[in-house]
């Protein structure tokens, strides 16, 4: 079944470089699901996986040069979907960083009311992160990421001053970000 | 979001498809390069004169300058692999291996270098840091074609970071010029050893990176029309 797979894919990749669009619309009709499936098992945010996808075949059709018949297929269009993962998390993260830096620094309006928790739905990548972390870490995380809270209102919470707070979510994101790479490299390495 | 349905892109897609050529083994792209650089060494001794002092005892005597030459050619191999294979995607294993050995290489060069320094041979006639530029110009001269070669590569491939990938190249490209330069030059000073010999890749890699960069993306094909 994978082998009869990967040698279609691979006859249709050829005839995509030749510049046929019957095969390219067959490579595509087949690749859109088998990625949607590949990327949400390890998004973070399964919510952007449309998105990686849309990358992911923009990707596949810049670098349909650089593919040569005589190499397996899938290897190489994992690599590629494994590259957008990687961007699209570490856009996130640094997005999410800038989030806390903008309270930290005041600039976000305080929530008035009361906050209601709205946790997104979160990949078991992030949560096996986010459970590596030391609690107090972790606390620092949830309370201003997953909960919404102003770093003055989690530090009230978390009973630590906002500059301690600042910094523990600041090394939280950092070890998540560290463990969810060392995890793609393991699996890049396989 | 993007803001598009993915059925779009599809349709989008596929109506820009163009016939492509696909990219030369990784191995011909290496011994190309390796040969654009052998043919400037020629051509450059043809030219001026100066060619490897492999035949003087005295070279293969010194362990300093020999240390410098093994060092050099595994930068140079190490960086011209990484950054070959860093155009081709699923050749991760092998860039990073080429990236370790040029780091582990990088990193004996600086040691080199300060041997040299500390050692406390006698420096040119000109002053510290004489023929050191000389060096360094000469070498990166040396360098061009197999960068140029490599940046060929670089623009027909999928490098996922263009500018750390042109970095690369620069620096086995200069690292190949620089084992040549090496091999030719008698200069036994310390700083002169440092700043012209053994620092040359990692400085070319940093001087060269946009440069090359930008000359990778002027190569590249159109990724779709608008």
């Amino acid at each position: 079944m994978g082998d009869e797979r990967e040698a279609r894919w691979r006859n249709w990749m050829v005839a995509v470089q030749a510049g046929e669009t019957p095969a390219y619309e067959k490579l595509l009709a087949e690749l859109i699901p088998y990625l949607r499936r590949f990327i949400q098992r390890r998004l973070i945010n399964a919510a952007t996986a449309e998105d990686v996808v849309q990358n992911v075949l923009f990707s596949i059709h810049r670098a349909r040069g650089s593919y040569r018949a005589e190499r397996r297929f899938t290897p190489w269009l994992h690599a590629i979907a494994r590259n957008a993962i990687i961007d699209q998390a570490r856009q996130q993260l640094r997005r999410s960083q800038r989030e806390v830096s903008l309270e930290a620094d005041g600039v976000a309006e305080p929530s008035a009311a009361p906050v209601e928790p709205a946790r997104e739905r979160l990949s078991p990548e992030l949560e096996g992160a986010l459970g590596a972390l030391p609690d107090a870490q972790r606390e620092a995380v949830e309370l201003i990421h997953l909960h919404g809270y102003s770093v003055a209102e989690a530090a009230e919470r978390a009973g630590a001053t906002q500059a301690a707070l600042k910094v523990r979510a600041h090394r939280g994101y950092r070890a998540m970000r560290a463990h969810i790479e060392a995890l793609r490299l393991e699996e890049g390495g396989e | 979001m993007t803001g598009r349905s993915t059925e779009d892109l599809v349709q989008q897609l596929v109506r820009n498809l163009r016939p492509v050529k696909p990219i030369a083994r990784l191995r011909v792209a290496a011994a190309g390069t390796l040969a654009l650089w052998i043919a400037a060494v020629v051509a450059t001794g043809w030219l001026t004169g100066t060619w490897p002092r492999f035949g003087e005892a005295v070279f293969w005597l010194d362990p300093l300058a020999l240390a410098i030459l093994l060092g050099l050619g595994v930068v140079a191999a190490g960086a011209v692999v990484a950054a070959l294979a860093s155009a081709v995607p699923g050749r991760e294993r092998l860039v990073r291996a080429g990236g370790i050995g040029a780091g582990i290489a990088a990193v004996w060069l600086i040691g080199c270098g300060i041997c040299a320094v500390g050692g406390g041979a006698a420096e040119s006639a000109g002053g510290l840091f004489a023929g050191c530029v000389s060096c360094l110009l000469h070498a990166v001269v040396l360098a061009i074609p197999a960068a140029l070669a490599a940046s060929f590569y670089l623009s027909r491939g999928a490098p996922r970071h263009r500018l750390f990938a042109s970095g690369v190249a620069a620096a086995g490209a200069a690292g190949l010029g620089a084992l040549a330069v090496h091999a030719t030059c008698s200069a036994v000073g310390g700083f002169h050893l440092l700043l012209g010999h053994c620092l040359t890749p990692m400085i070319a890699g940093l001087v060269f990176a946009l440069p090359l960069a930008v000359l990778v993306q002027r190569w590249s094909p159109a990724a779709i029309e608008p």
